[in-house]
């Protein structure tokens, strides 16, 4: 069990989630200024942490020069989440993911030979071919690796549990290792999230509460963090769920269906699957409305084809599906595999969830920027790297004008101290995965699709009490099971943010993701942001302008 | 409280043949699911040596990779194999199935026999860091500390009173027991290492420690406790009453001494039997050792105590120095009284005397082996600077200065594995300190180890533990080795002994299948199977 044993730094940028984004935004910040002290609270260990923890087998969003234009992005990106995206954050994702892409390669990052300026760019998007093919299995070593040349200080096995705030600015945050209990605080003059969705949120139909698709590390720590700071957040009503290999939870379409896969529906009827929405929502739908069963089919492709995407899934992003189809007797040659909707989630790569920020990664707290999942963006892997490339650009400059505030970390330690006290002392006898599974169950009952205003409700009345019970009634005996309470408690606000936001957004949108059975039609009066802003102890949802960008040209 | 979660299967599969328990597993886990279930033995170990890993790299005849394997936690370990203490062997499972533990000491020492001592692959002789960090002191501590912090680029310069590195190792701990040859041969890797070594330099005289200050941006004091006790009684001046360290200290150079052939050593601990067997070698043909302490309480180690018996010493328990009988300026006898209690309650040193009781014995030689403290002489130019007495228990910072310690100067005298322990720990203190990062944080208990398991011994047989043979009563007289390394076909046998206690597993059953433990486990022992839900 924890002793409270307290420890301090100063940092000019301190990063909160070491993965893609976080790793990338270090590496940055270093290169920019080679002097300021970088410190990087990490959950697991950076060498393997975050939802790409080896490899990847495309960087998803690249505007390659005369051939696929950053405006078309843009538009794609603007269709394919219904004009709920900010137009100036996906341009600024766009127009640095070229020079990404250079970047990654001089770092020994392998991108396979094609025709598209050198490189293999597939279909994804209706205005261009935006996904170029990597082959890298050891993406994340390699950026370990580049991180681990400078001297920032990577504090593994940290969760950050708040932020400093202080009249309205950002001044550092409070962390627990998650081994041994004790708190450090950061004082930093900026501060970048970077932790990643809330991955750990809806129950996934496997039954497992670690069986889900992306990292289960992520539990929404970002938005919680930024929530308690004042920060606005969109999109947390934008519940995404994607249909992809059935029980194991691994990624599959967009391999696939770029080299010719086909989609088949239980009644051996090919589907047909729009460009902006290959990754979204429409799988899900069909799968909701009719019958439960869709299977991609690889046996009519060339060997070759077969050989090369058997390559690459069972080499980079997650290798465990050659020993799951190989459990199974599945050959693509000779089977179809059955996919099913993941649970539901909230995320910015690939929804559009997140800390609102803009072409800079600022948020609306001065000095707290955000990038990767933690981010509005729907930017995938791209936004992952590019914002956090644009976060350690703005946060440098910030950080260069203002001197370390020595915020008094006692009251968010005292804080800390009491929950903690309560989990030890509970006379009850629940343990932290029994609740886990109902907080999780209930997101299934009442957050998730379809919705209604008395399931919203409902949804509200059950996580409050839920948050209420956590202090109540489950106990903790390990340092282990308390940082999965405080993981709980993230998830559990994430619930009420999201059912909130889903309360305001009275229409339907993004297919299924957000489908209202009381309100099932799209309405251009919410062709908007709905913003989620803590107000004392209440939710405060309004509806706010999407960043639009007009071109002149409309290719 | 077990969650359910802990009860489902566990999806980690563990190929114990091939496991050498080393733990990167645990350390690269990203949900944290993974733990490594900790043999007793290295938990036991002051510097964490991973024993179970070594013991089973024996029984499968990888002696290199065994020797390897100690290396990554212990850079003597010739120095340890043959004179440590072994706490790792009072912890041993084996205990509880024939009541002999392992033989992890001569098994240690078989290893560092078959190979010569080597500096690390990877050393560059240049420091890669700009800082330089000075370590006041030599012995095992200093020495363990300049190993850590040359291996993490450092600039280190030794400052050492005597000739040698080693110190109470190879000036007093006697040739019978550690070959001078053999451990400076170890020691000396640090200068083939690009440690830098002044010998003959002694801080408070040759060189002050306000200088050093000035000119390292950190310094380690590891002196060690080189005074020895006094009796205070009338006499202990005479010229044939020794301090047991300077006797050993005059043996071990091969100085002439003049042994009388009745010798009386006072004491009870280590010092007092290898003064004892000392002097027996010089020619002495009546050796008593006369201790307050019963059999049972001598801070001894047993096997030391076995050899001086069978060399015919005797061992008068219970009896104290009441006061010499003095003729020409010469000790020629000595009166003792009763020793009733050595410690009291609370465990203090509070020797209490019995009234009646008392004994004679004529003398030709003392050697008083009373114990050891600190000599604080190097402090004296910053006395005002620094409170030497607020030494942080944890980080082994000096009153929140770039100044540390290590070793026998902090825990007063302890074992040489101790110090060789606090000598790491200065060593990463010192690192975390000159990067600026907090010293204790994350630092401590949070290498995903667990203690708290039990060992099935229920198949376990009992086997005969192996024991090292030793040279003749009759060719005792030397100082050649007593103990001899085992053979191969000895290690292959005792190796077997072990339970193999410890083992990786996915303890928290929340696995996400990155497959980063299988990437990082050297060995391929590690397989990770979809968890029976998802399978």
């Amino acid at each position: 069990m924890p002793k409270i044993s307290e420890s301090y730094l100063n940092a000019d940028i301190l990063i909160i989630g070491g993965g893609s984004a976080g790793i990338m935004s270090a590496i940055r910040a270093k290169e920019l200024n080679p002097e300021q002290r970088v410190v990087v609270f990490d959950k697991a260990n950076a060498k393997y942490s975050g939802s790409i923890p080896r490899g990847m087998d495309a960087l998803n969003i690249v505007a390659i020069p005369g051939e696929s234009s950053v405006e078309g992005f843009v538009k794609s990106a603007s269709n394919g989440r219904e004009g709920i995206v900010d137009d100036n954050v996906s341009f600024a994702i766009a127009s640095r993911s070229w020079e990404l892409l250079k970047k990654l390669e001089s770092w020994g990052v392998c991108f396979p030979k094609g025709e598209s300026k050198g490189y293999e760019a597939l279909t994804t998007h209706s205005k261009g071919k935006y996904t170029v093919t990597m082959k890298e299995p050891n993406l994340k070593t390699i950026l370990h690796e580049k991180i681990k040349q400078t001297d920032t200080v990577i504090l593994n096995r940290t969760m950050a549990l708040e932020l400093l705030i202080e009249n309205g600015c950002i001044a550092g945050a409070v962390g627990m290792n998650v081994r041994t209990g004790e708190t450090i605080v950061c004082r930093a003059k900026a501060v970048i999230l970077a932790s990643g969705g809330a991955a750990r949120f809806g129950l996934p139909d496997n039954g497992h509460l670690y069986g889900i698709y992306d990292c289960p590390a992520n539990a929404g720590d970002s938005y919680y963090l930024a929530y308690n700071a004042g920060a606005e957040l969109t999109g947390m009503e934008c519940t995404v769920c994607y249909v992809i290999i059935k029980d194991i939870n691994c990624p599959l379409l967009h391999i696939t269906l770029t080299r010719g896969g086909k989609l088949i529906d239980a009644y051996n009827n090919e589907l047909e699957v729009g460009k902006d929405n290959l990754t979204s929502a429409l799988p899900v739908e069909h799968f909701m409305k009719h019958g439960g069963n869709i299977r991609v089919r690889m046996s009519h492709l060339p060997e070759e084809t077969i050989k090369s995407i058997e390559d690459i899934i069972f080499s980079t992003e997650r290798p465990i599906v050659e020993r799951f189809f190989k459990g199974r007797g599945i050959d693509f040659r000779t089977h179809d595999i059955e996919l099913a909707p993941t649970e539901f989630y909230l995320c910015g790569g690939h929804g559009l969830t997140g800390v609102k920020i803009d072409e800079t990664a600022s948020s609306t707290v001065p000095g707290l920027y955000a990038a990767g999942d933690a981010a509005h963006g729907q930017g995938y892997l791209t936004g992952a790297f590019t914002l956090g490339l644009i976060a350690a650009e703005s946060a440098t400059s910030y950080a260069s004008e203002q001197r370390i505030n020595d915020v008094a970390a006692s009251p968010y330690l005292k804080e800390i101290e009491n929950f903690i006290h309560k989990m030890r002392n509970n006379k009850s006898r629940i343990s932290v995965d029994e609740f886990e599974f109902k907080v999780r169950r209930l997101i299934n009952n009442y957050v998730a699709p379809p919705k209604n205003e008395f399931k919203l409700n409902r949804a509200l009345e059950s996580m409050n009490q839920m948050q209420q019970e956590l202090c109540d009634l489950v106990q903790v005996e390990t340092t282990h099971d308390l940082i999965k309470a405080f993981e709980i408690r993230n998830i559990i606000t994430c619930a009420i943010l999201s059912a909130s936001a889903a309360l305001e957004r009275k229409e339907s949108r993004w297919g299924w993701w957000h489908f209202r059975s009381d309100y099932p039609e799209k309405s251009e009066q919410y062709r908007k942001h709905v913003i989620v802003k803590k107000d004392g102890e209440k939710v405060s949802t309004y509806l706010k302008e999407a960043v639009t960008m007009n071109f002149e040209e409309d290719n | 409280m077990r969650s359910y979660l802990e009860n489902l299967s566990d999806n980690i599969i563990i190929d114990k043949e091939k496991c050498i328990f080393c733990g990167k597993c645990v350390d690269s886990c990203v949900c944290d699911n993974l733990r490594l279930k900790l043999a007793p033995c290295q938990n036991a170990c002051p510097l964490g040596i991973n024993c179970q890993g070594y013991v089973q790299l024996i029984a499968r005849n990888e002696f290199d990779k065994a020797l390897s394997l100690i290396e990554e936690d212990l850079p003597f370990p010739r120095v340890i194999g043959r004179i440590c203490h072994h706490p790792c062997e009072k912890a041993c499972e084996r205990l509880k199935v024939d009541e002999q533990p392992v033989a992890l000491r001569a098994l240690k020492r078989f290893l560092t026999d078959q190979f010569d001592s080597k500096i690390p692959k990877d050393n560059d002789k240049t420091p890669c860091r700009s800082e330089r960090i000075a370590v006041v002191g030599g012995g095992p501590a200093g020495a363990t500390a300049s190993y850590y912090l040359r291996r993490s680029g450092y600039g280190v310069d030794i400052f050492e009173a005597g000739s040698r590195l080693g110190g109470m190792t190879t000036s007093c701990v006697p040739e019978f027991r550690l070959p001078s040859e053999i451990a400076l041969r170890e020691y000396n890797k640090l200068e083939r290492m690009g440690v830098k070594i002044n010998y003959n330099c002694k801080v408070g005289t040759d060189a002050s420690l306000k200088e050093l200050m000035n000119e390292y941006h950190s310094v380690i004091i590891s002196v060690g406790c080189q005074k020895s006790k006094h009796l205070g009684l009338e006499g202990e001046k005479s010229p044939n009453v020794f301090q047991a360290l300077e006797f050993l200290k005059s043996a071990k150079n091969m100085n002439n001494i003049k042994i009388g052939k009745r010798t009386i050593v006072i004491g009870g601990g280590n010092t007092a039997v290898d003064a004892a067997q000392t002097a027996y070698r010089l020619g002495a043909e009546e050796v008593r050792i006369v201790c307050l302490e019963k059999r049972e309480e001598m801070p001894i180690f047993i096997d030391e105590l076995k050899d001086a018996m069978e060399e015919g010493i005797i061992i008068e328990n219970g009896w104290g120095p009441d006061s010499f009988k003095i003729e020409n300026k010469l000790v020629s006898g000595i009166h003792l009284k009763r020793c009733i209690s050595v410690f009291d309650d609370k465990g203090v040193f509070q020797p209490i005397y019995g009234d009646g009781e008392r004994r004679y014995f004529p003398v030709d030689t003392i050697i008083v082996a009373i114990g050891q403290k600190s000599d604080t002489m190097f402090q004296n130019s910053v006395k005002n600077e620094i409170d030497f007495s607020k030494v942080d228990p944890v980080t082994l910072q000096i009153d929140s200065s770039k100044v540390f310690a290590a070793g026998d100067i902090v825990t007063g005298p302890e074992t040489v594995i101790d110090a060789m322990a606090q000598g790491r720990i200065a060593a990463e203190s010192i690192d975390l300190f000159l990067q600026g990062q907090p010293m204790i944080y994350g630092r401590f208990n949070a290498d995903g180890f667990e203690t708290d398991f039990s060992v099935d011994i229920s198949k376990a047989e009992s086997l005969p533990r192996v024991m090292p043979s030793k040279i003749s009563v009759n060719s005792r007289r030397s100082f050649e080795e007593i103990e001899k390394t085992i053979t191969k076909e000895q290690a292959i046998r005792e190796s077997a002994r072990c339970l193999s206690c410890g083992r990786p597993h996915g303890k928290f059953r929340n696995c996400w299948q990155c497959l980063a433990c299988e990437v990082e486990c050297p060995e391929e022992a590690l397989y990770v199977e979809v968890p029976y839900l998802m399978k």
